[in-house]
């Protein structure tokens, strides 16, 4: 498997600067693999790998936003090794692709040049949360949105130091299934959450 | 010819002696397993004719052969949507031997070409096509005419092929290679690069590419 560089900056807000450097899949390397096939078959098979290796790019650098035009030109999307790159339209063709399977949102719809990248999908993170409550014999306590984030009991959860965003998302699931019910406060980390009993 | 049918007889026999006293060796070498193999075609024996019946029996081939068809299907089947149901002979080795693991009897060409053979018998659709020095297995019905033979045979070379490259070697003009790397481009079996280098369209072939082209099939 061939390594490439993590992305620098620009194609999202945190950076896990710690961790081994991104490894790109062989069919990363593979020169057709950057342009939209004409076929429809082929293509849904390339959708399904560039969707794989979208999310994953940003799971490993904690991307959770990407914004297209900064990306384009990243490694993410453009691999100087064998000269080819991703073009814009490709890049929308299979992001969109990932927003239908639930895998990604626009931030804004009618430009789409930026995009929320949900590397768990929204539902994974609400039942993660909720199993996290309910085992810890909290159903029926409030806690704080800080608390589910950053507390001391969710160190070692997949959902420690969640983006507030996605975890506001998740909560938001939670509520429409009535598991959950947020309080308003002054800001997002100051939410109260109460979970309740099935 | 009495002499002769009483040769053959004699032949058969020291034959399956010869097979009752290196039973392990045939079952744990490939090389030797080819040339056991060999011999018996000289001789008229198939040792993969059924799965029942002394040879079968006495040396569990058939269930090696069997085992072994079954594991290319499925190799085939897994990697159809990247390469289109064209694969490589030497990268349907490399599957099939992560696909077995280190603890299964070794395998070699031969033996995977026996087992399509097999396959092809059976009416499965299998077939392998001669591409330059290796062989390339078709898993799915589509027509392959010799001119998409002779794009594979460059495939193989160059990695690649173009119009300029098609043209160059086979004097083949646009509507040729158009009318070609169509059906190949509509069986998945070749994927279109609009960047390459030379500034036309070049076909890559996940089938012959190696190291995959995003295959995962739980090896």
């Amino acid at each position: 498997m061939s390594r490439g560089p993590v992305s620098s900056g620009g194609a999202g807000p945190k950076l896990a600067s710690s961790s081994p450097p991104f490894e790109f899949p062989s069919y990363y390397t593979r020169q057709p693999f950057f342009t939209v096939q004409p076929v429809l078959n082929t293509r849904k098979k390339q959708s399904q790998l560039w969707g794989d290796l979208i999310v994953s790019y940003c799971r490993h650098n904690k991307i959770y936003e990407l914004n297209l035009t900064e990306a384009a030109t990243s490694p993410l999307f453009c691999n100087t090794t064998i000269n080819r790159k991703l073009s814009m339209d490709g890049i929308v063709t299979f992001i969109d692709d990932l927003v239908q399977q639930g895998n990604a949102e626009w931030v804004d719809a009618r430009e789409k040049n930026r995009v929320n990248i949900f590397w768990r999908k929204i539902d994974h993170w609400a039942t993660l949360i909720y199993k996290w409550v309910s085992d810890m014999g909290m159903l029926g306590n409030v806690l704080t949105v800080w608390e589910i984030q950053n507390g001391e009991n969710s160190q070692g959860q997949e959902f420690f130091e969640l983006d507030t965003r996605v975890l506001m998302k998740a909560l938001g699931v939670l509520e429409r299934e009535g598991k959950a019910q947020v309080f308003s406060g002054t800001s997002d980390e100051n939410l109260g959450v109460k979970f309740f009993a099935p | 010819m009495k002499l002769m049918n009483e040769q053959l007889v004699v032949f058969k026999q020291n034959l399956e002696e010869f097979a009752q006293k290196y039973k392990k060796k045939i079952r744990k070498s490939p090389e030797f397993r080819q040339q056991f193999n060999e011999m018996c075609t000289k001789v008229g024996v198939d040792p993969l004719a059924s799965n029942k019946g002394f040879w079968a029996e006495l040396l569990g081939v058939g269930d090696f052969y069997y085992e072994l068809a079954v594991q290319i299907v499925e190799v085939c089947m897994c990697t159809r949507a990247t390469n289109g149901g064209i694969i490589e002979l030497g990268e349907l080795r490399g599957h099939l031997l992560r696909k077995r693991g280190p603890k299964a009897q070794a395998i070699n060409n031969d033996d995977i070409d026996r087992s399509i053979r097999k396959l092809h018998i059976l009416g499965s659709g299998f077939s392998l096509i001669v591409a330059g020095s290796t062989k390339l297995v078709k898993s799915v019905p589509c027509e392959l005419s010799v001119d998409h033979e002779a794009v594979f045979r460059i495939a193989m070379e160059k990695g690649f092929v173009s119009q300029d490259l098609l043209f160059t070697q086979l004097a083949w003009d646009k509507e040729r290679t158009d009318s070609v790397m169509n059906l190949l481009l509509q069986e998945g079996i070749a994927w279109l690069d609009t960047q390459h280098e030379s500034g036309q369209p070049a076909y890559w072939f996940p089938s012959i590419i190696h190291g995959g082209f995003g295959d995962e099939i739980g090896e």
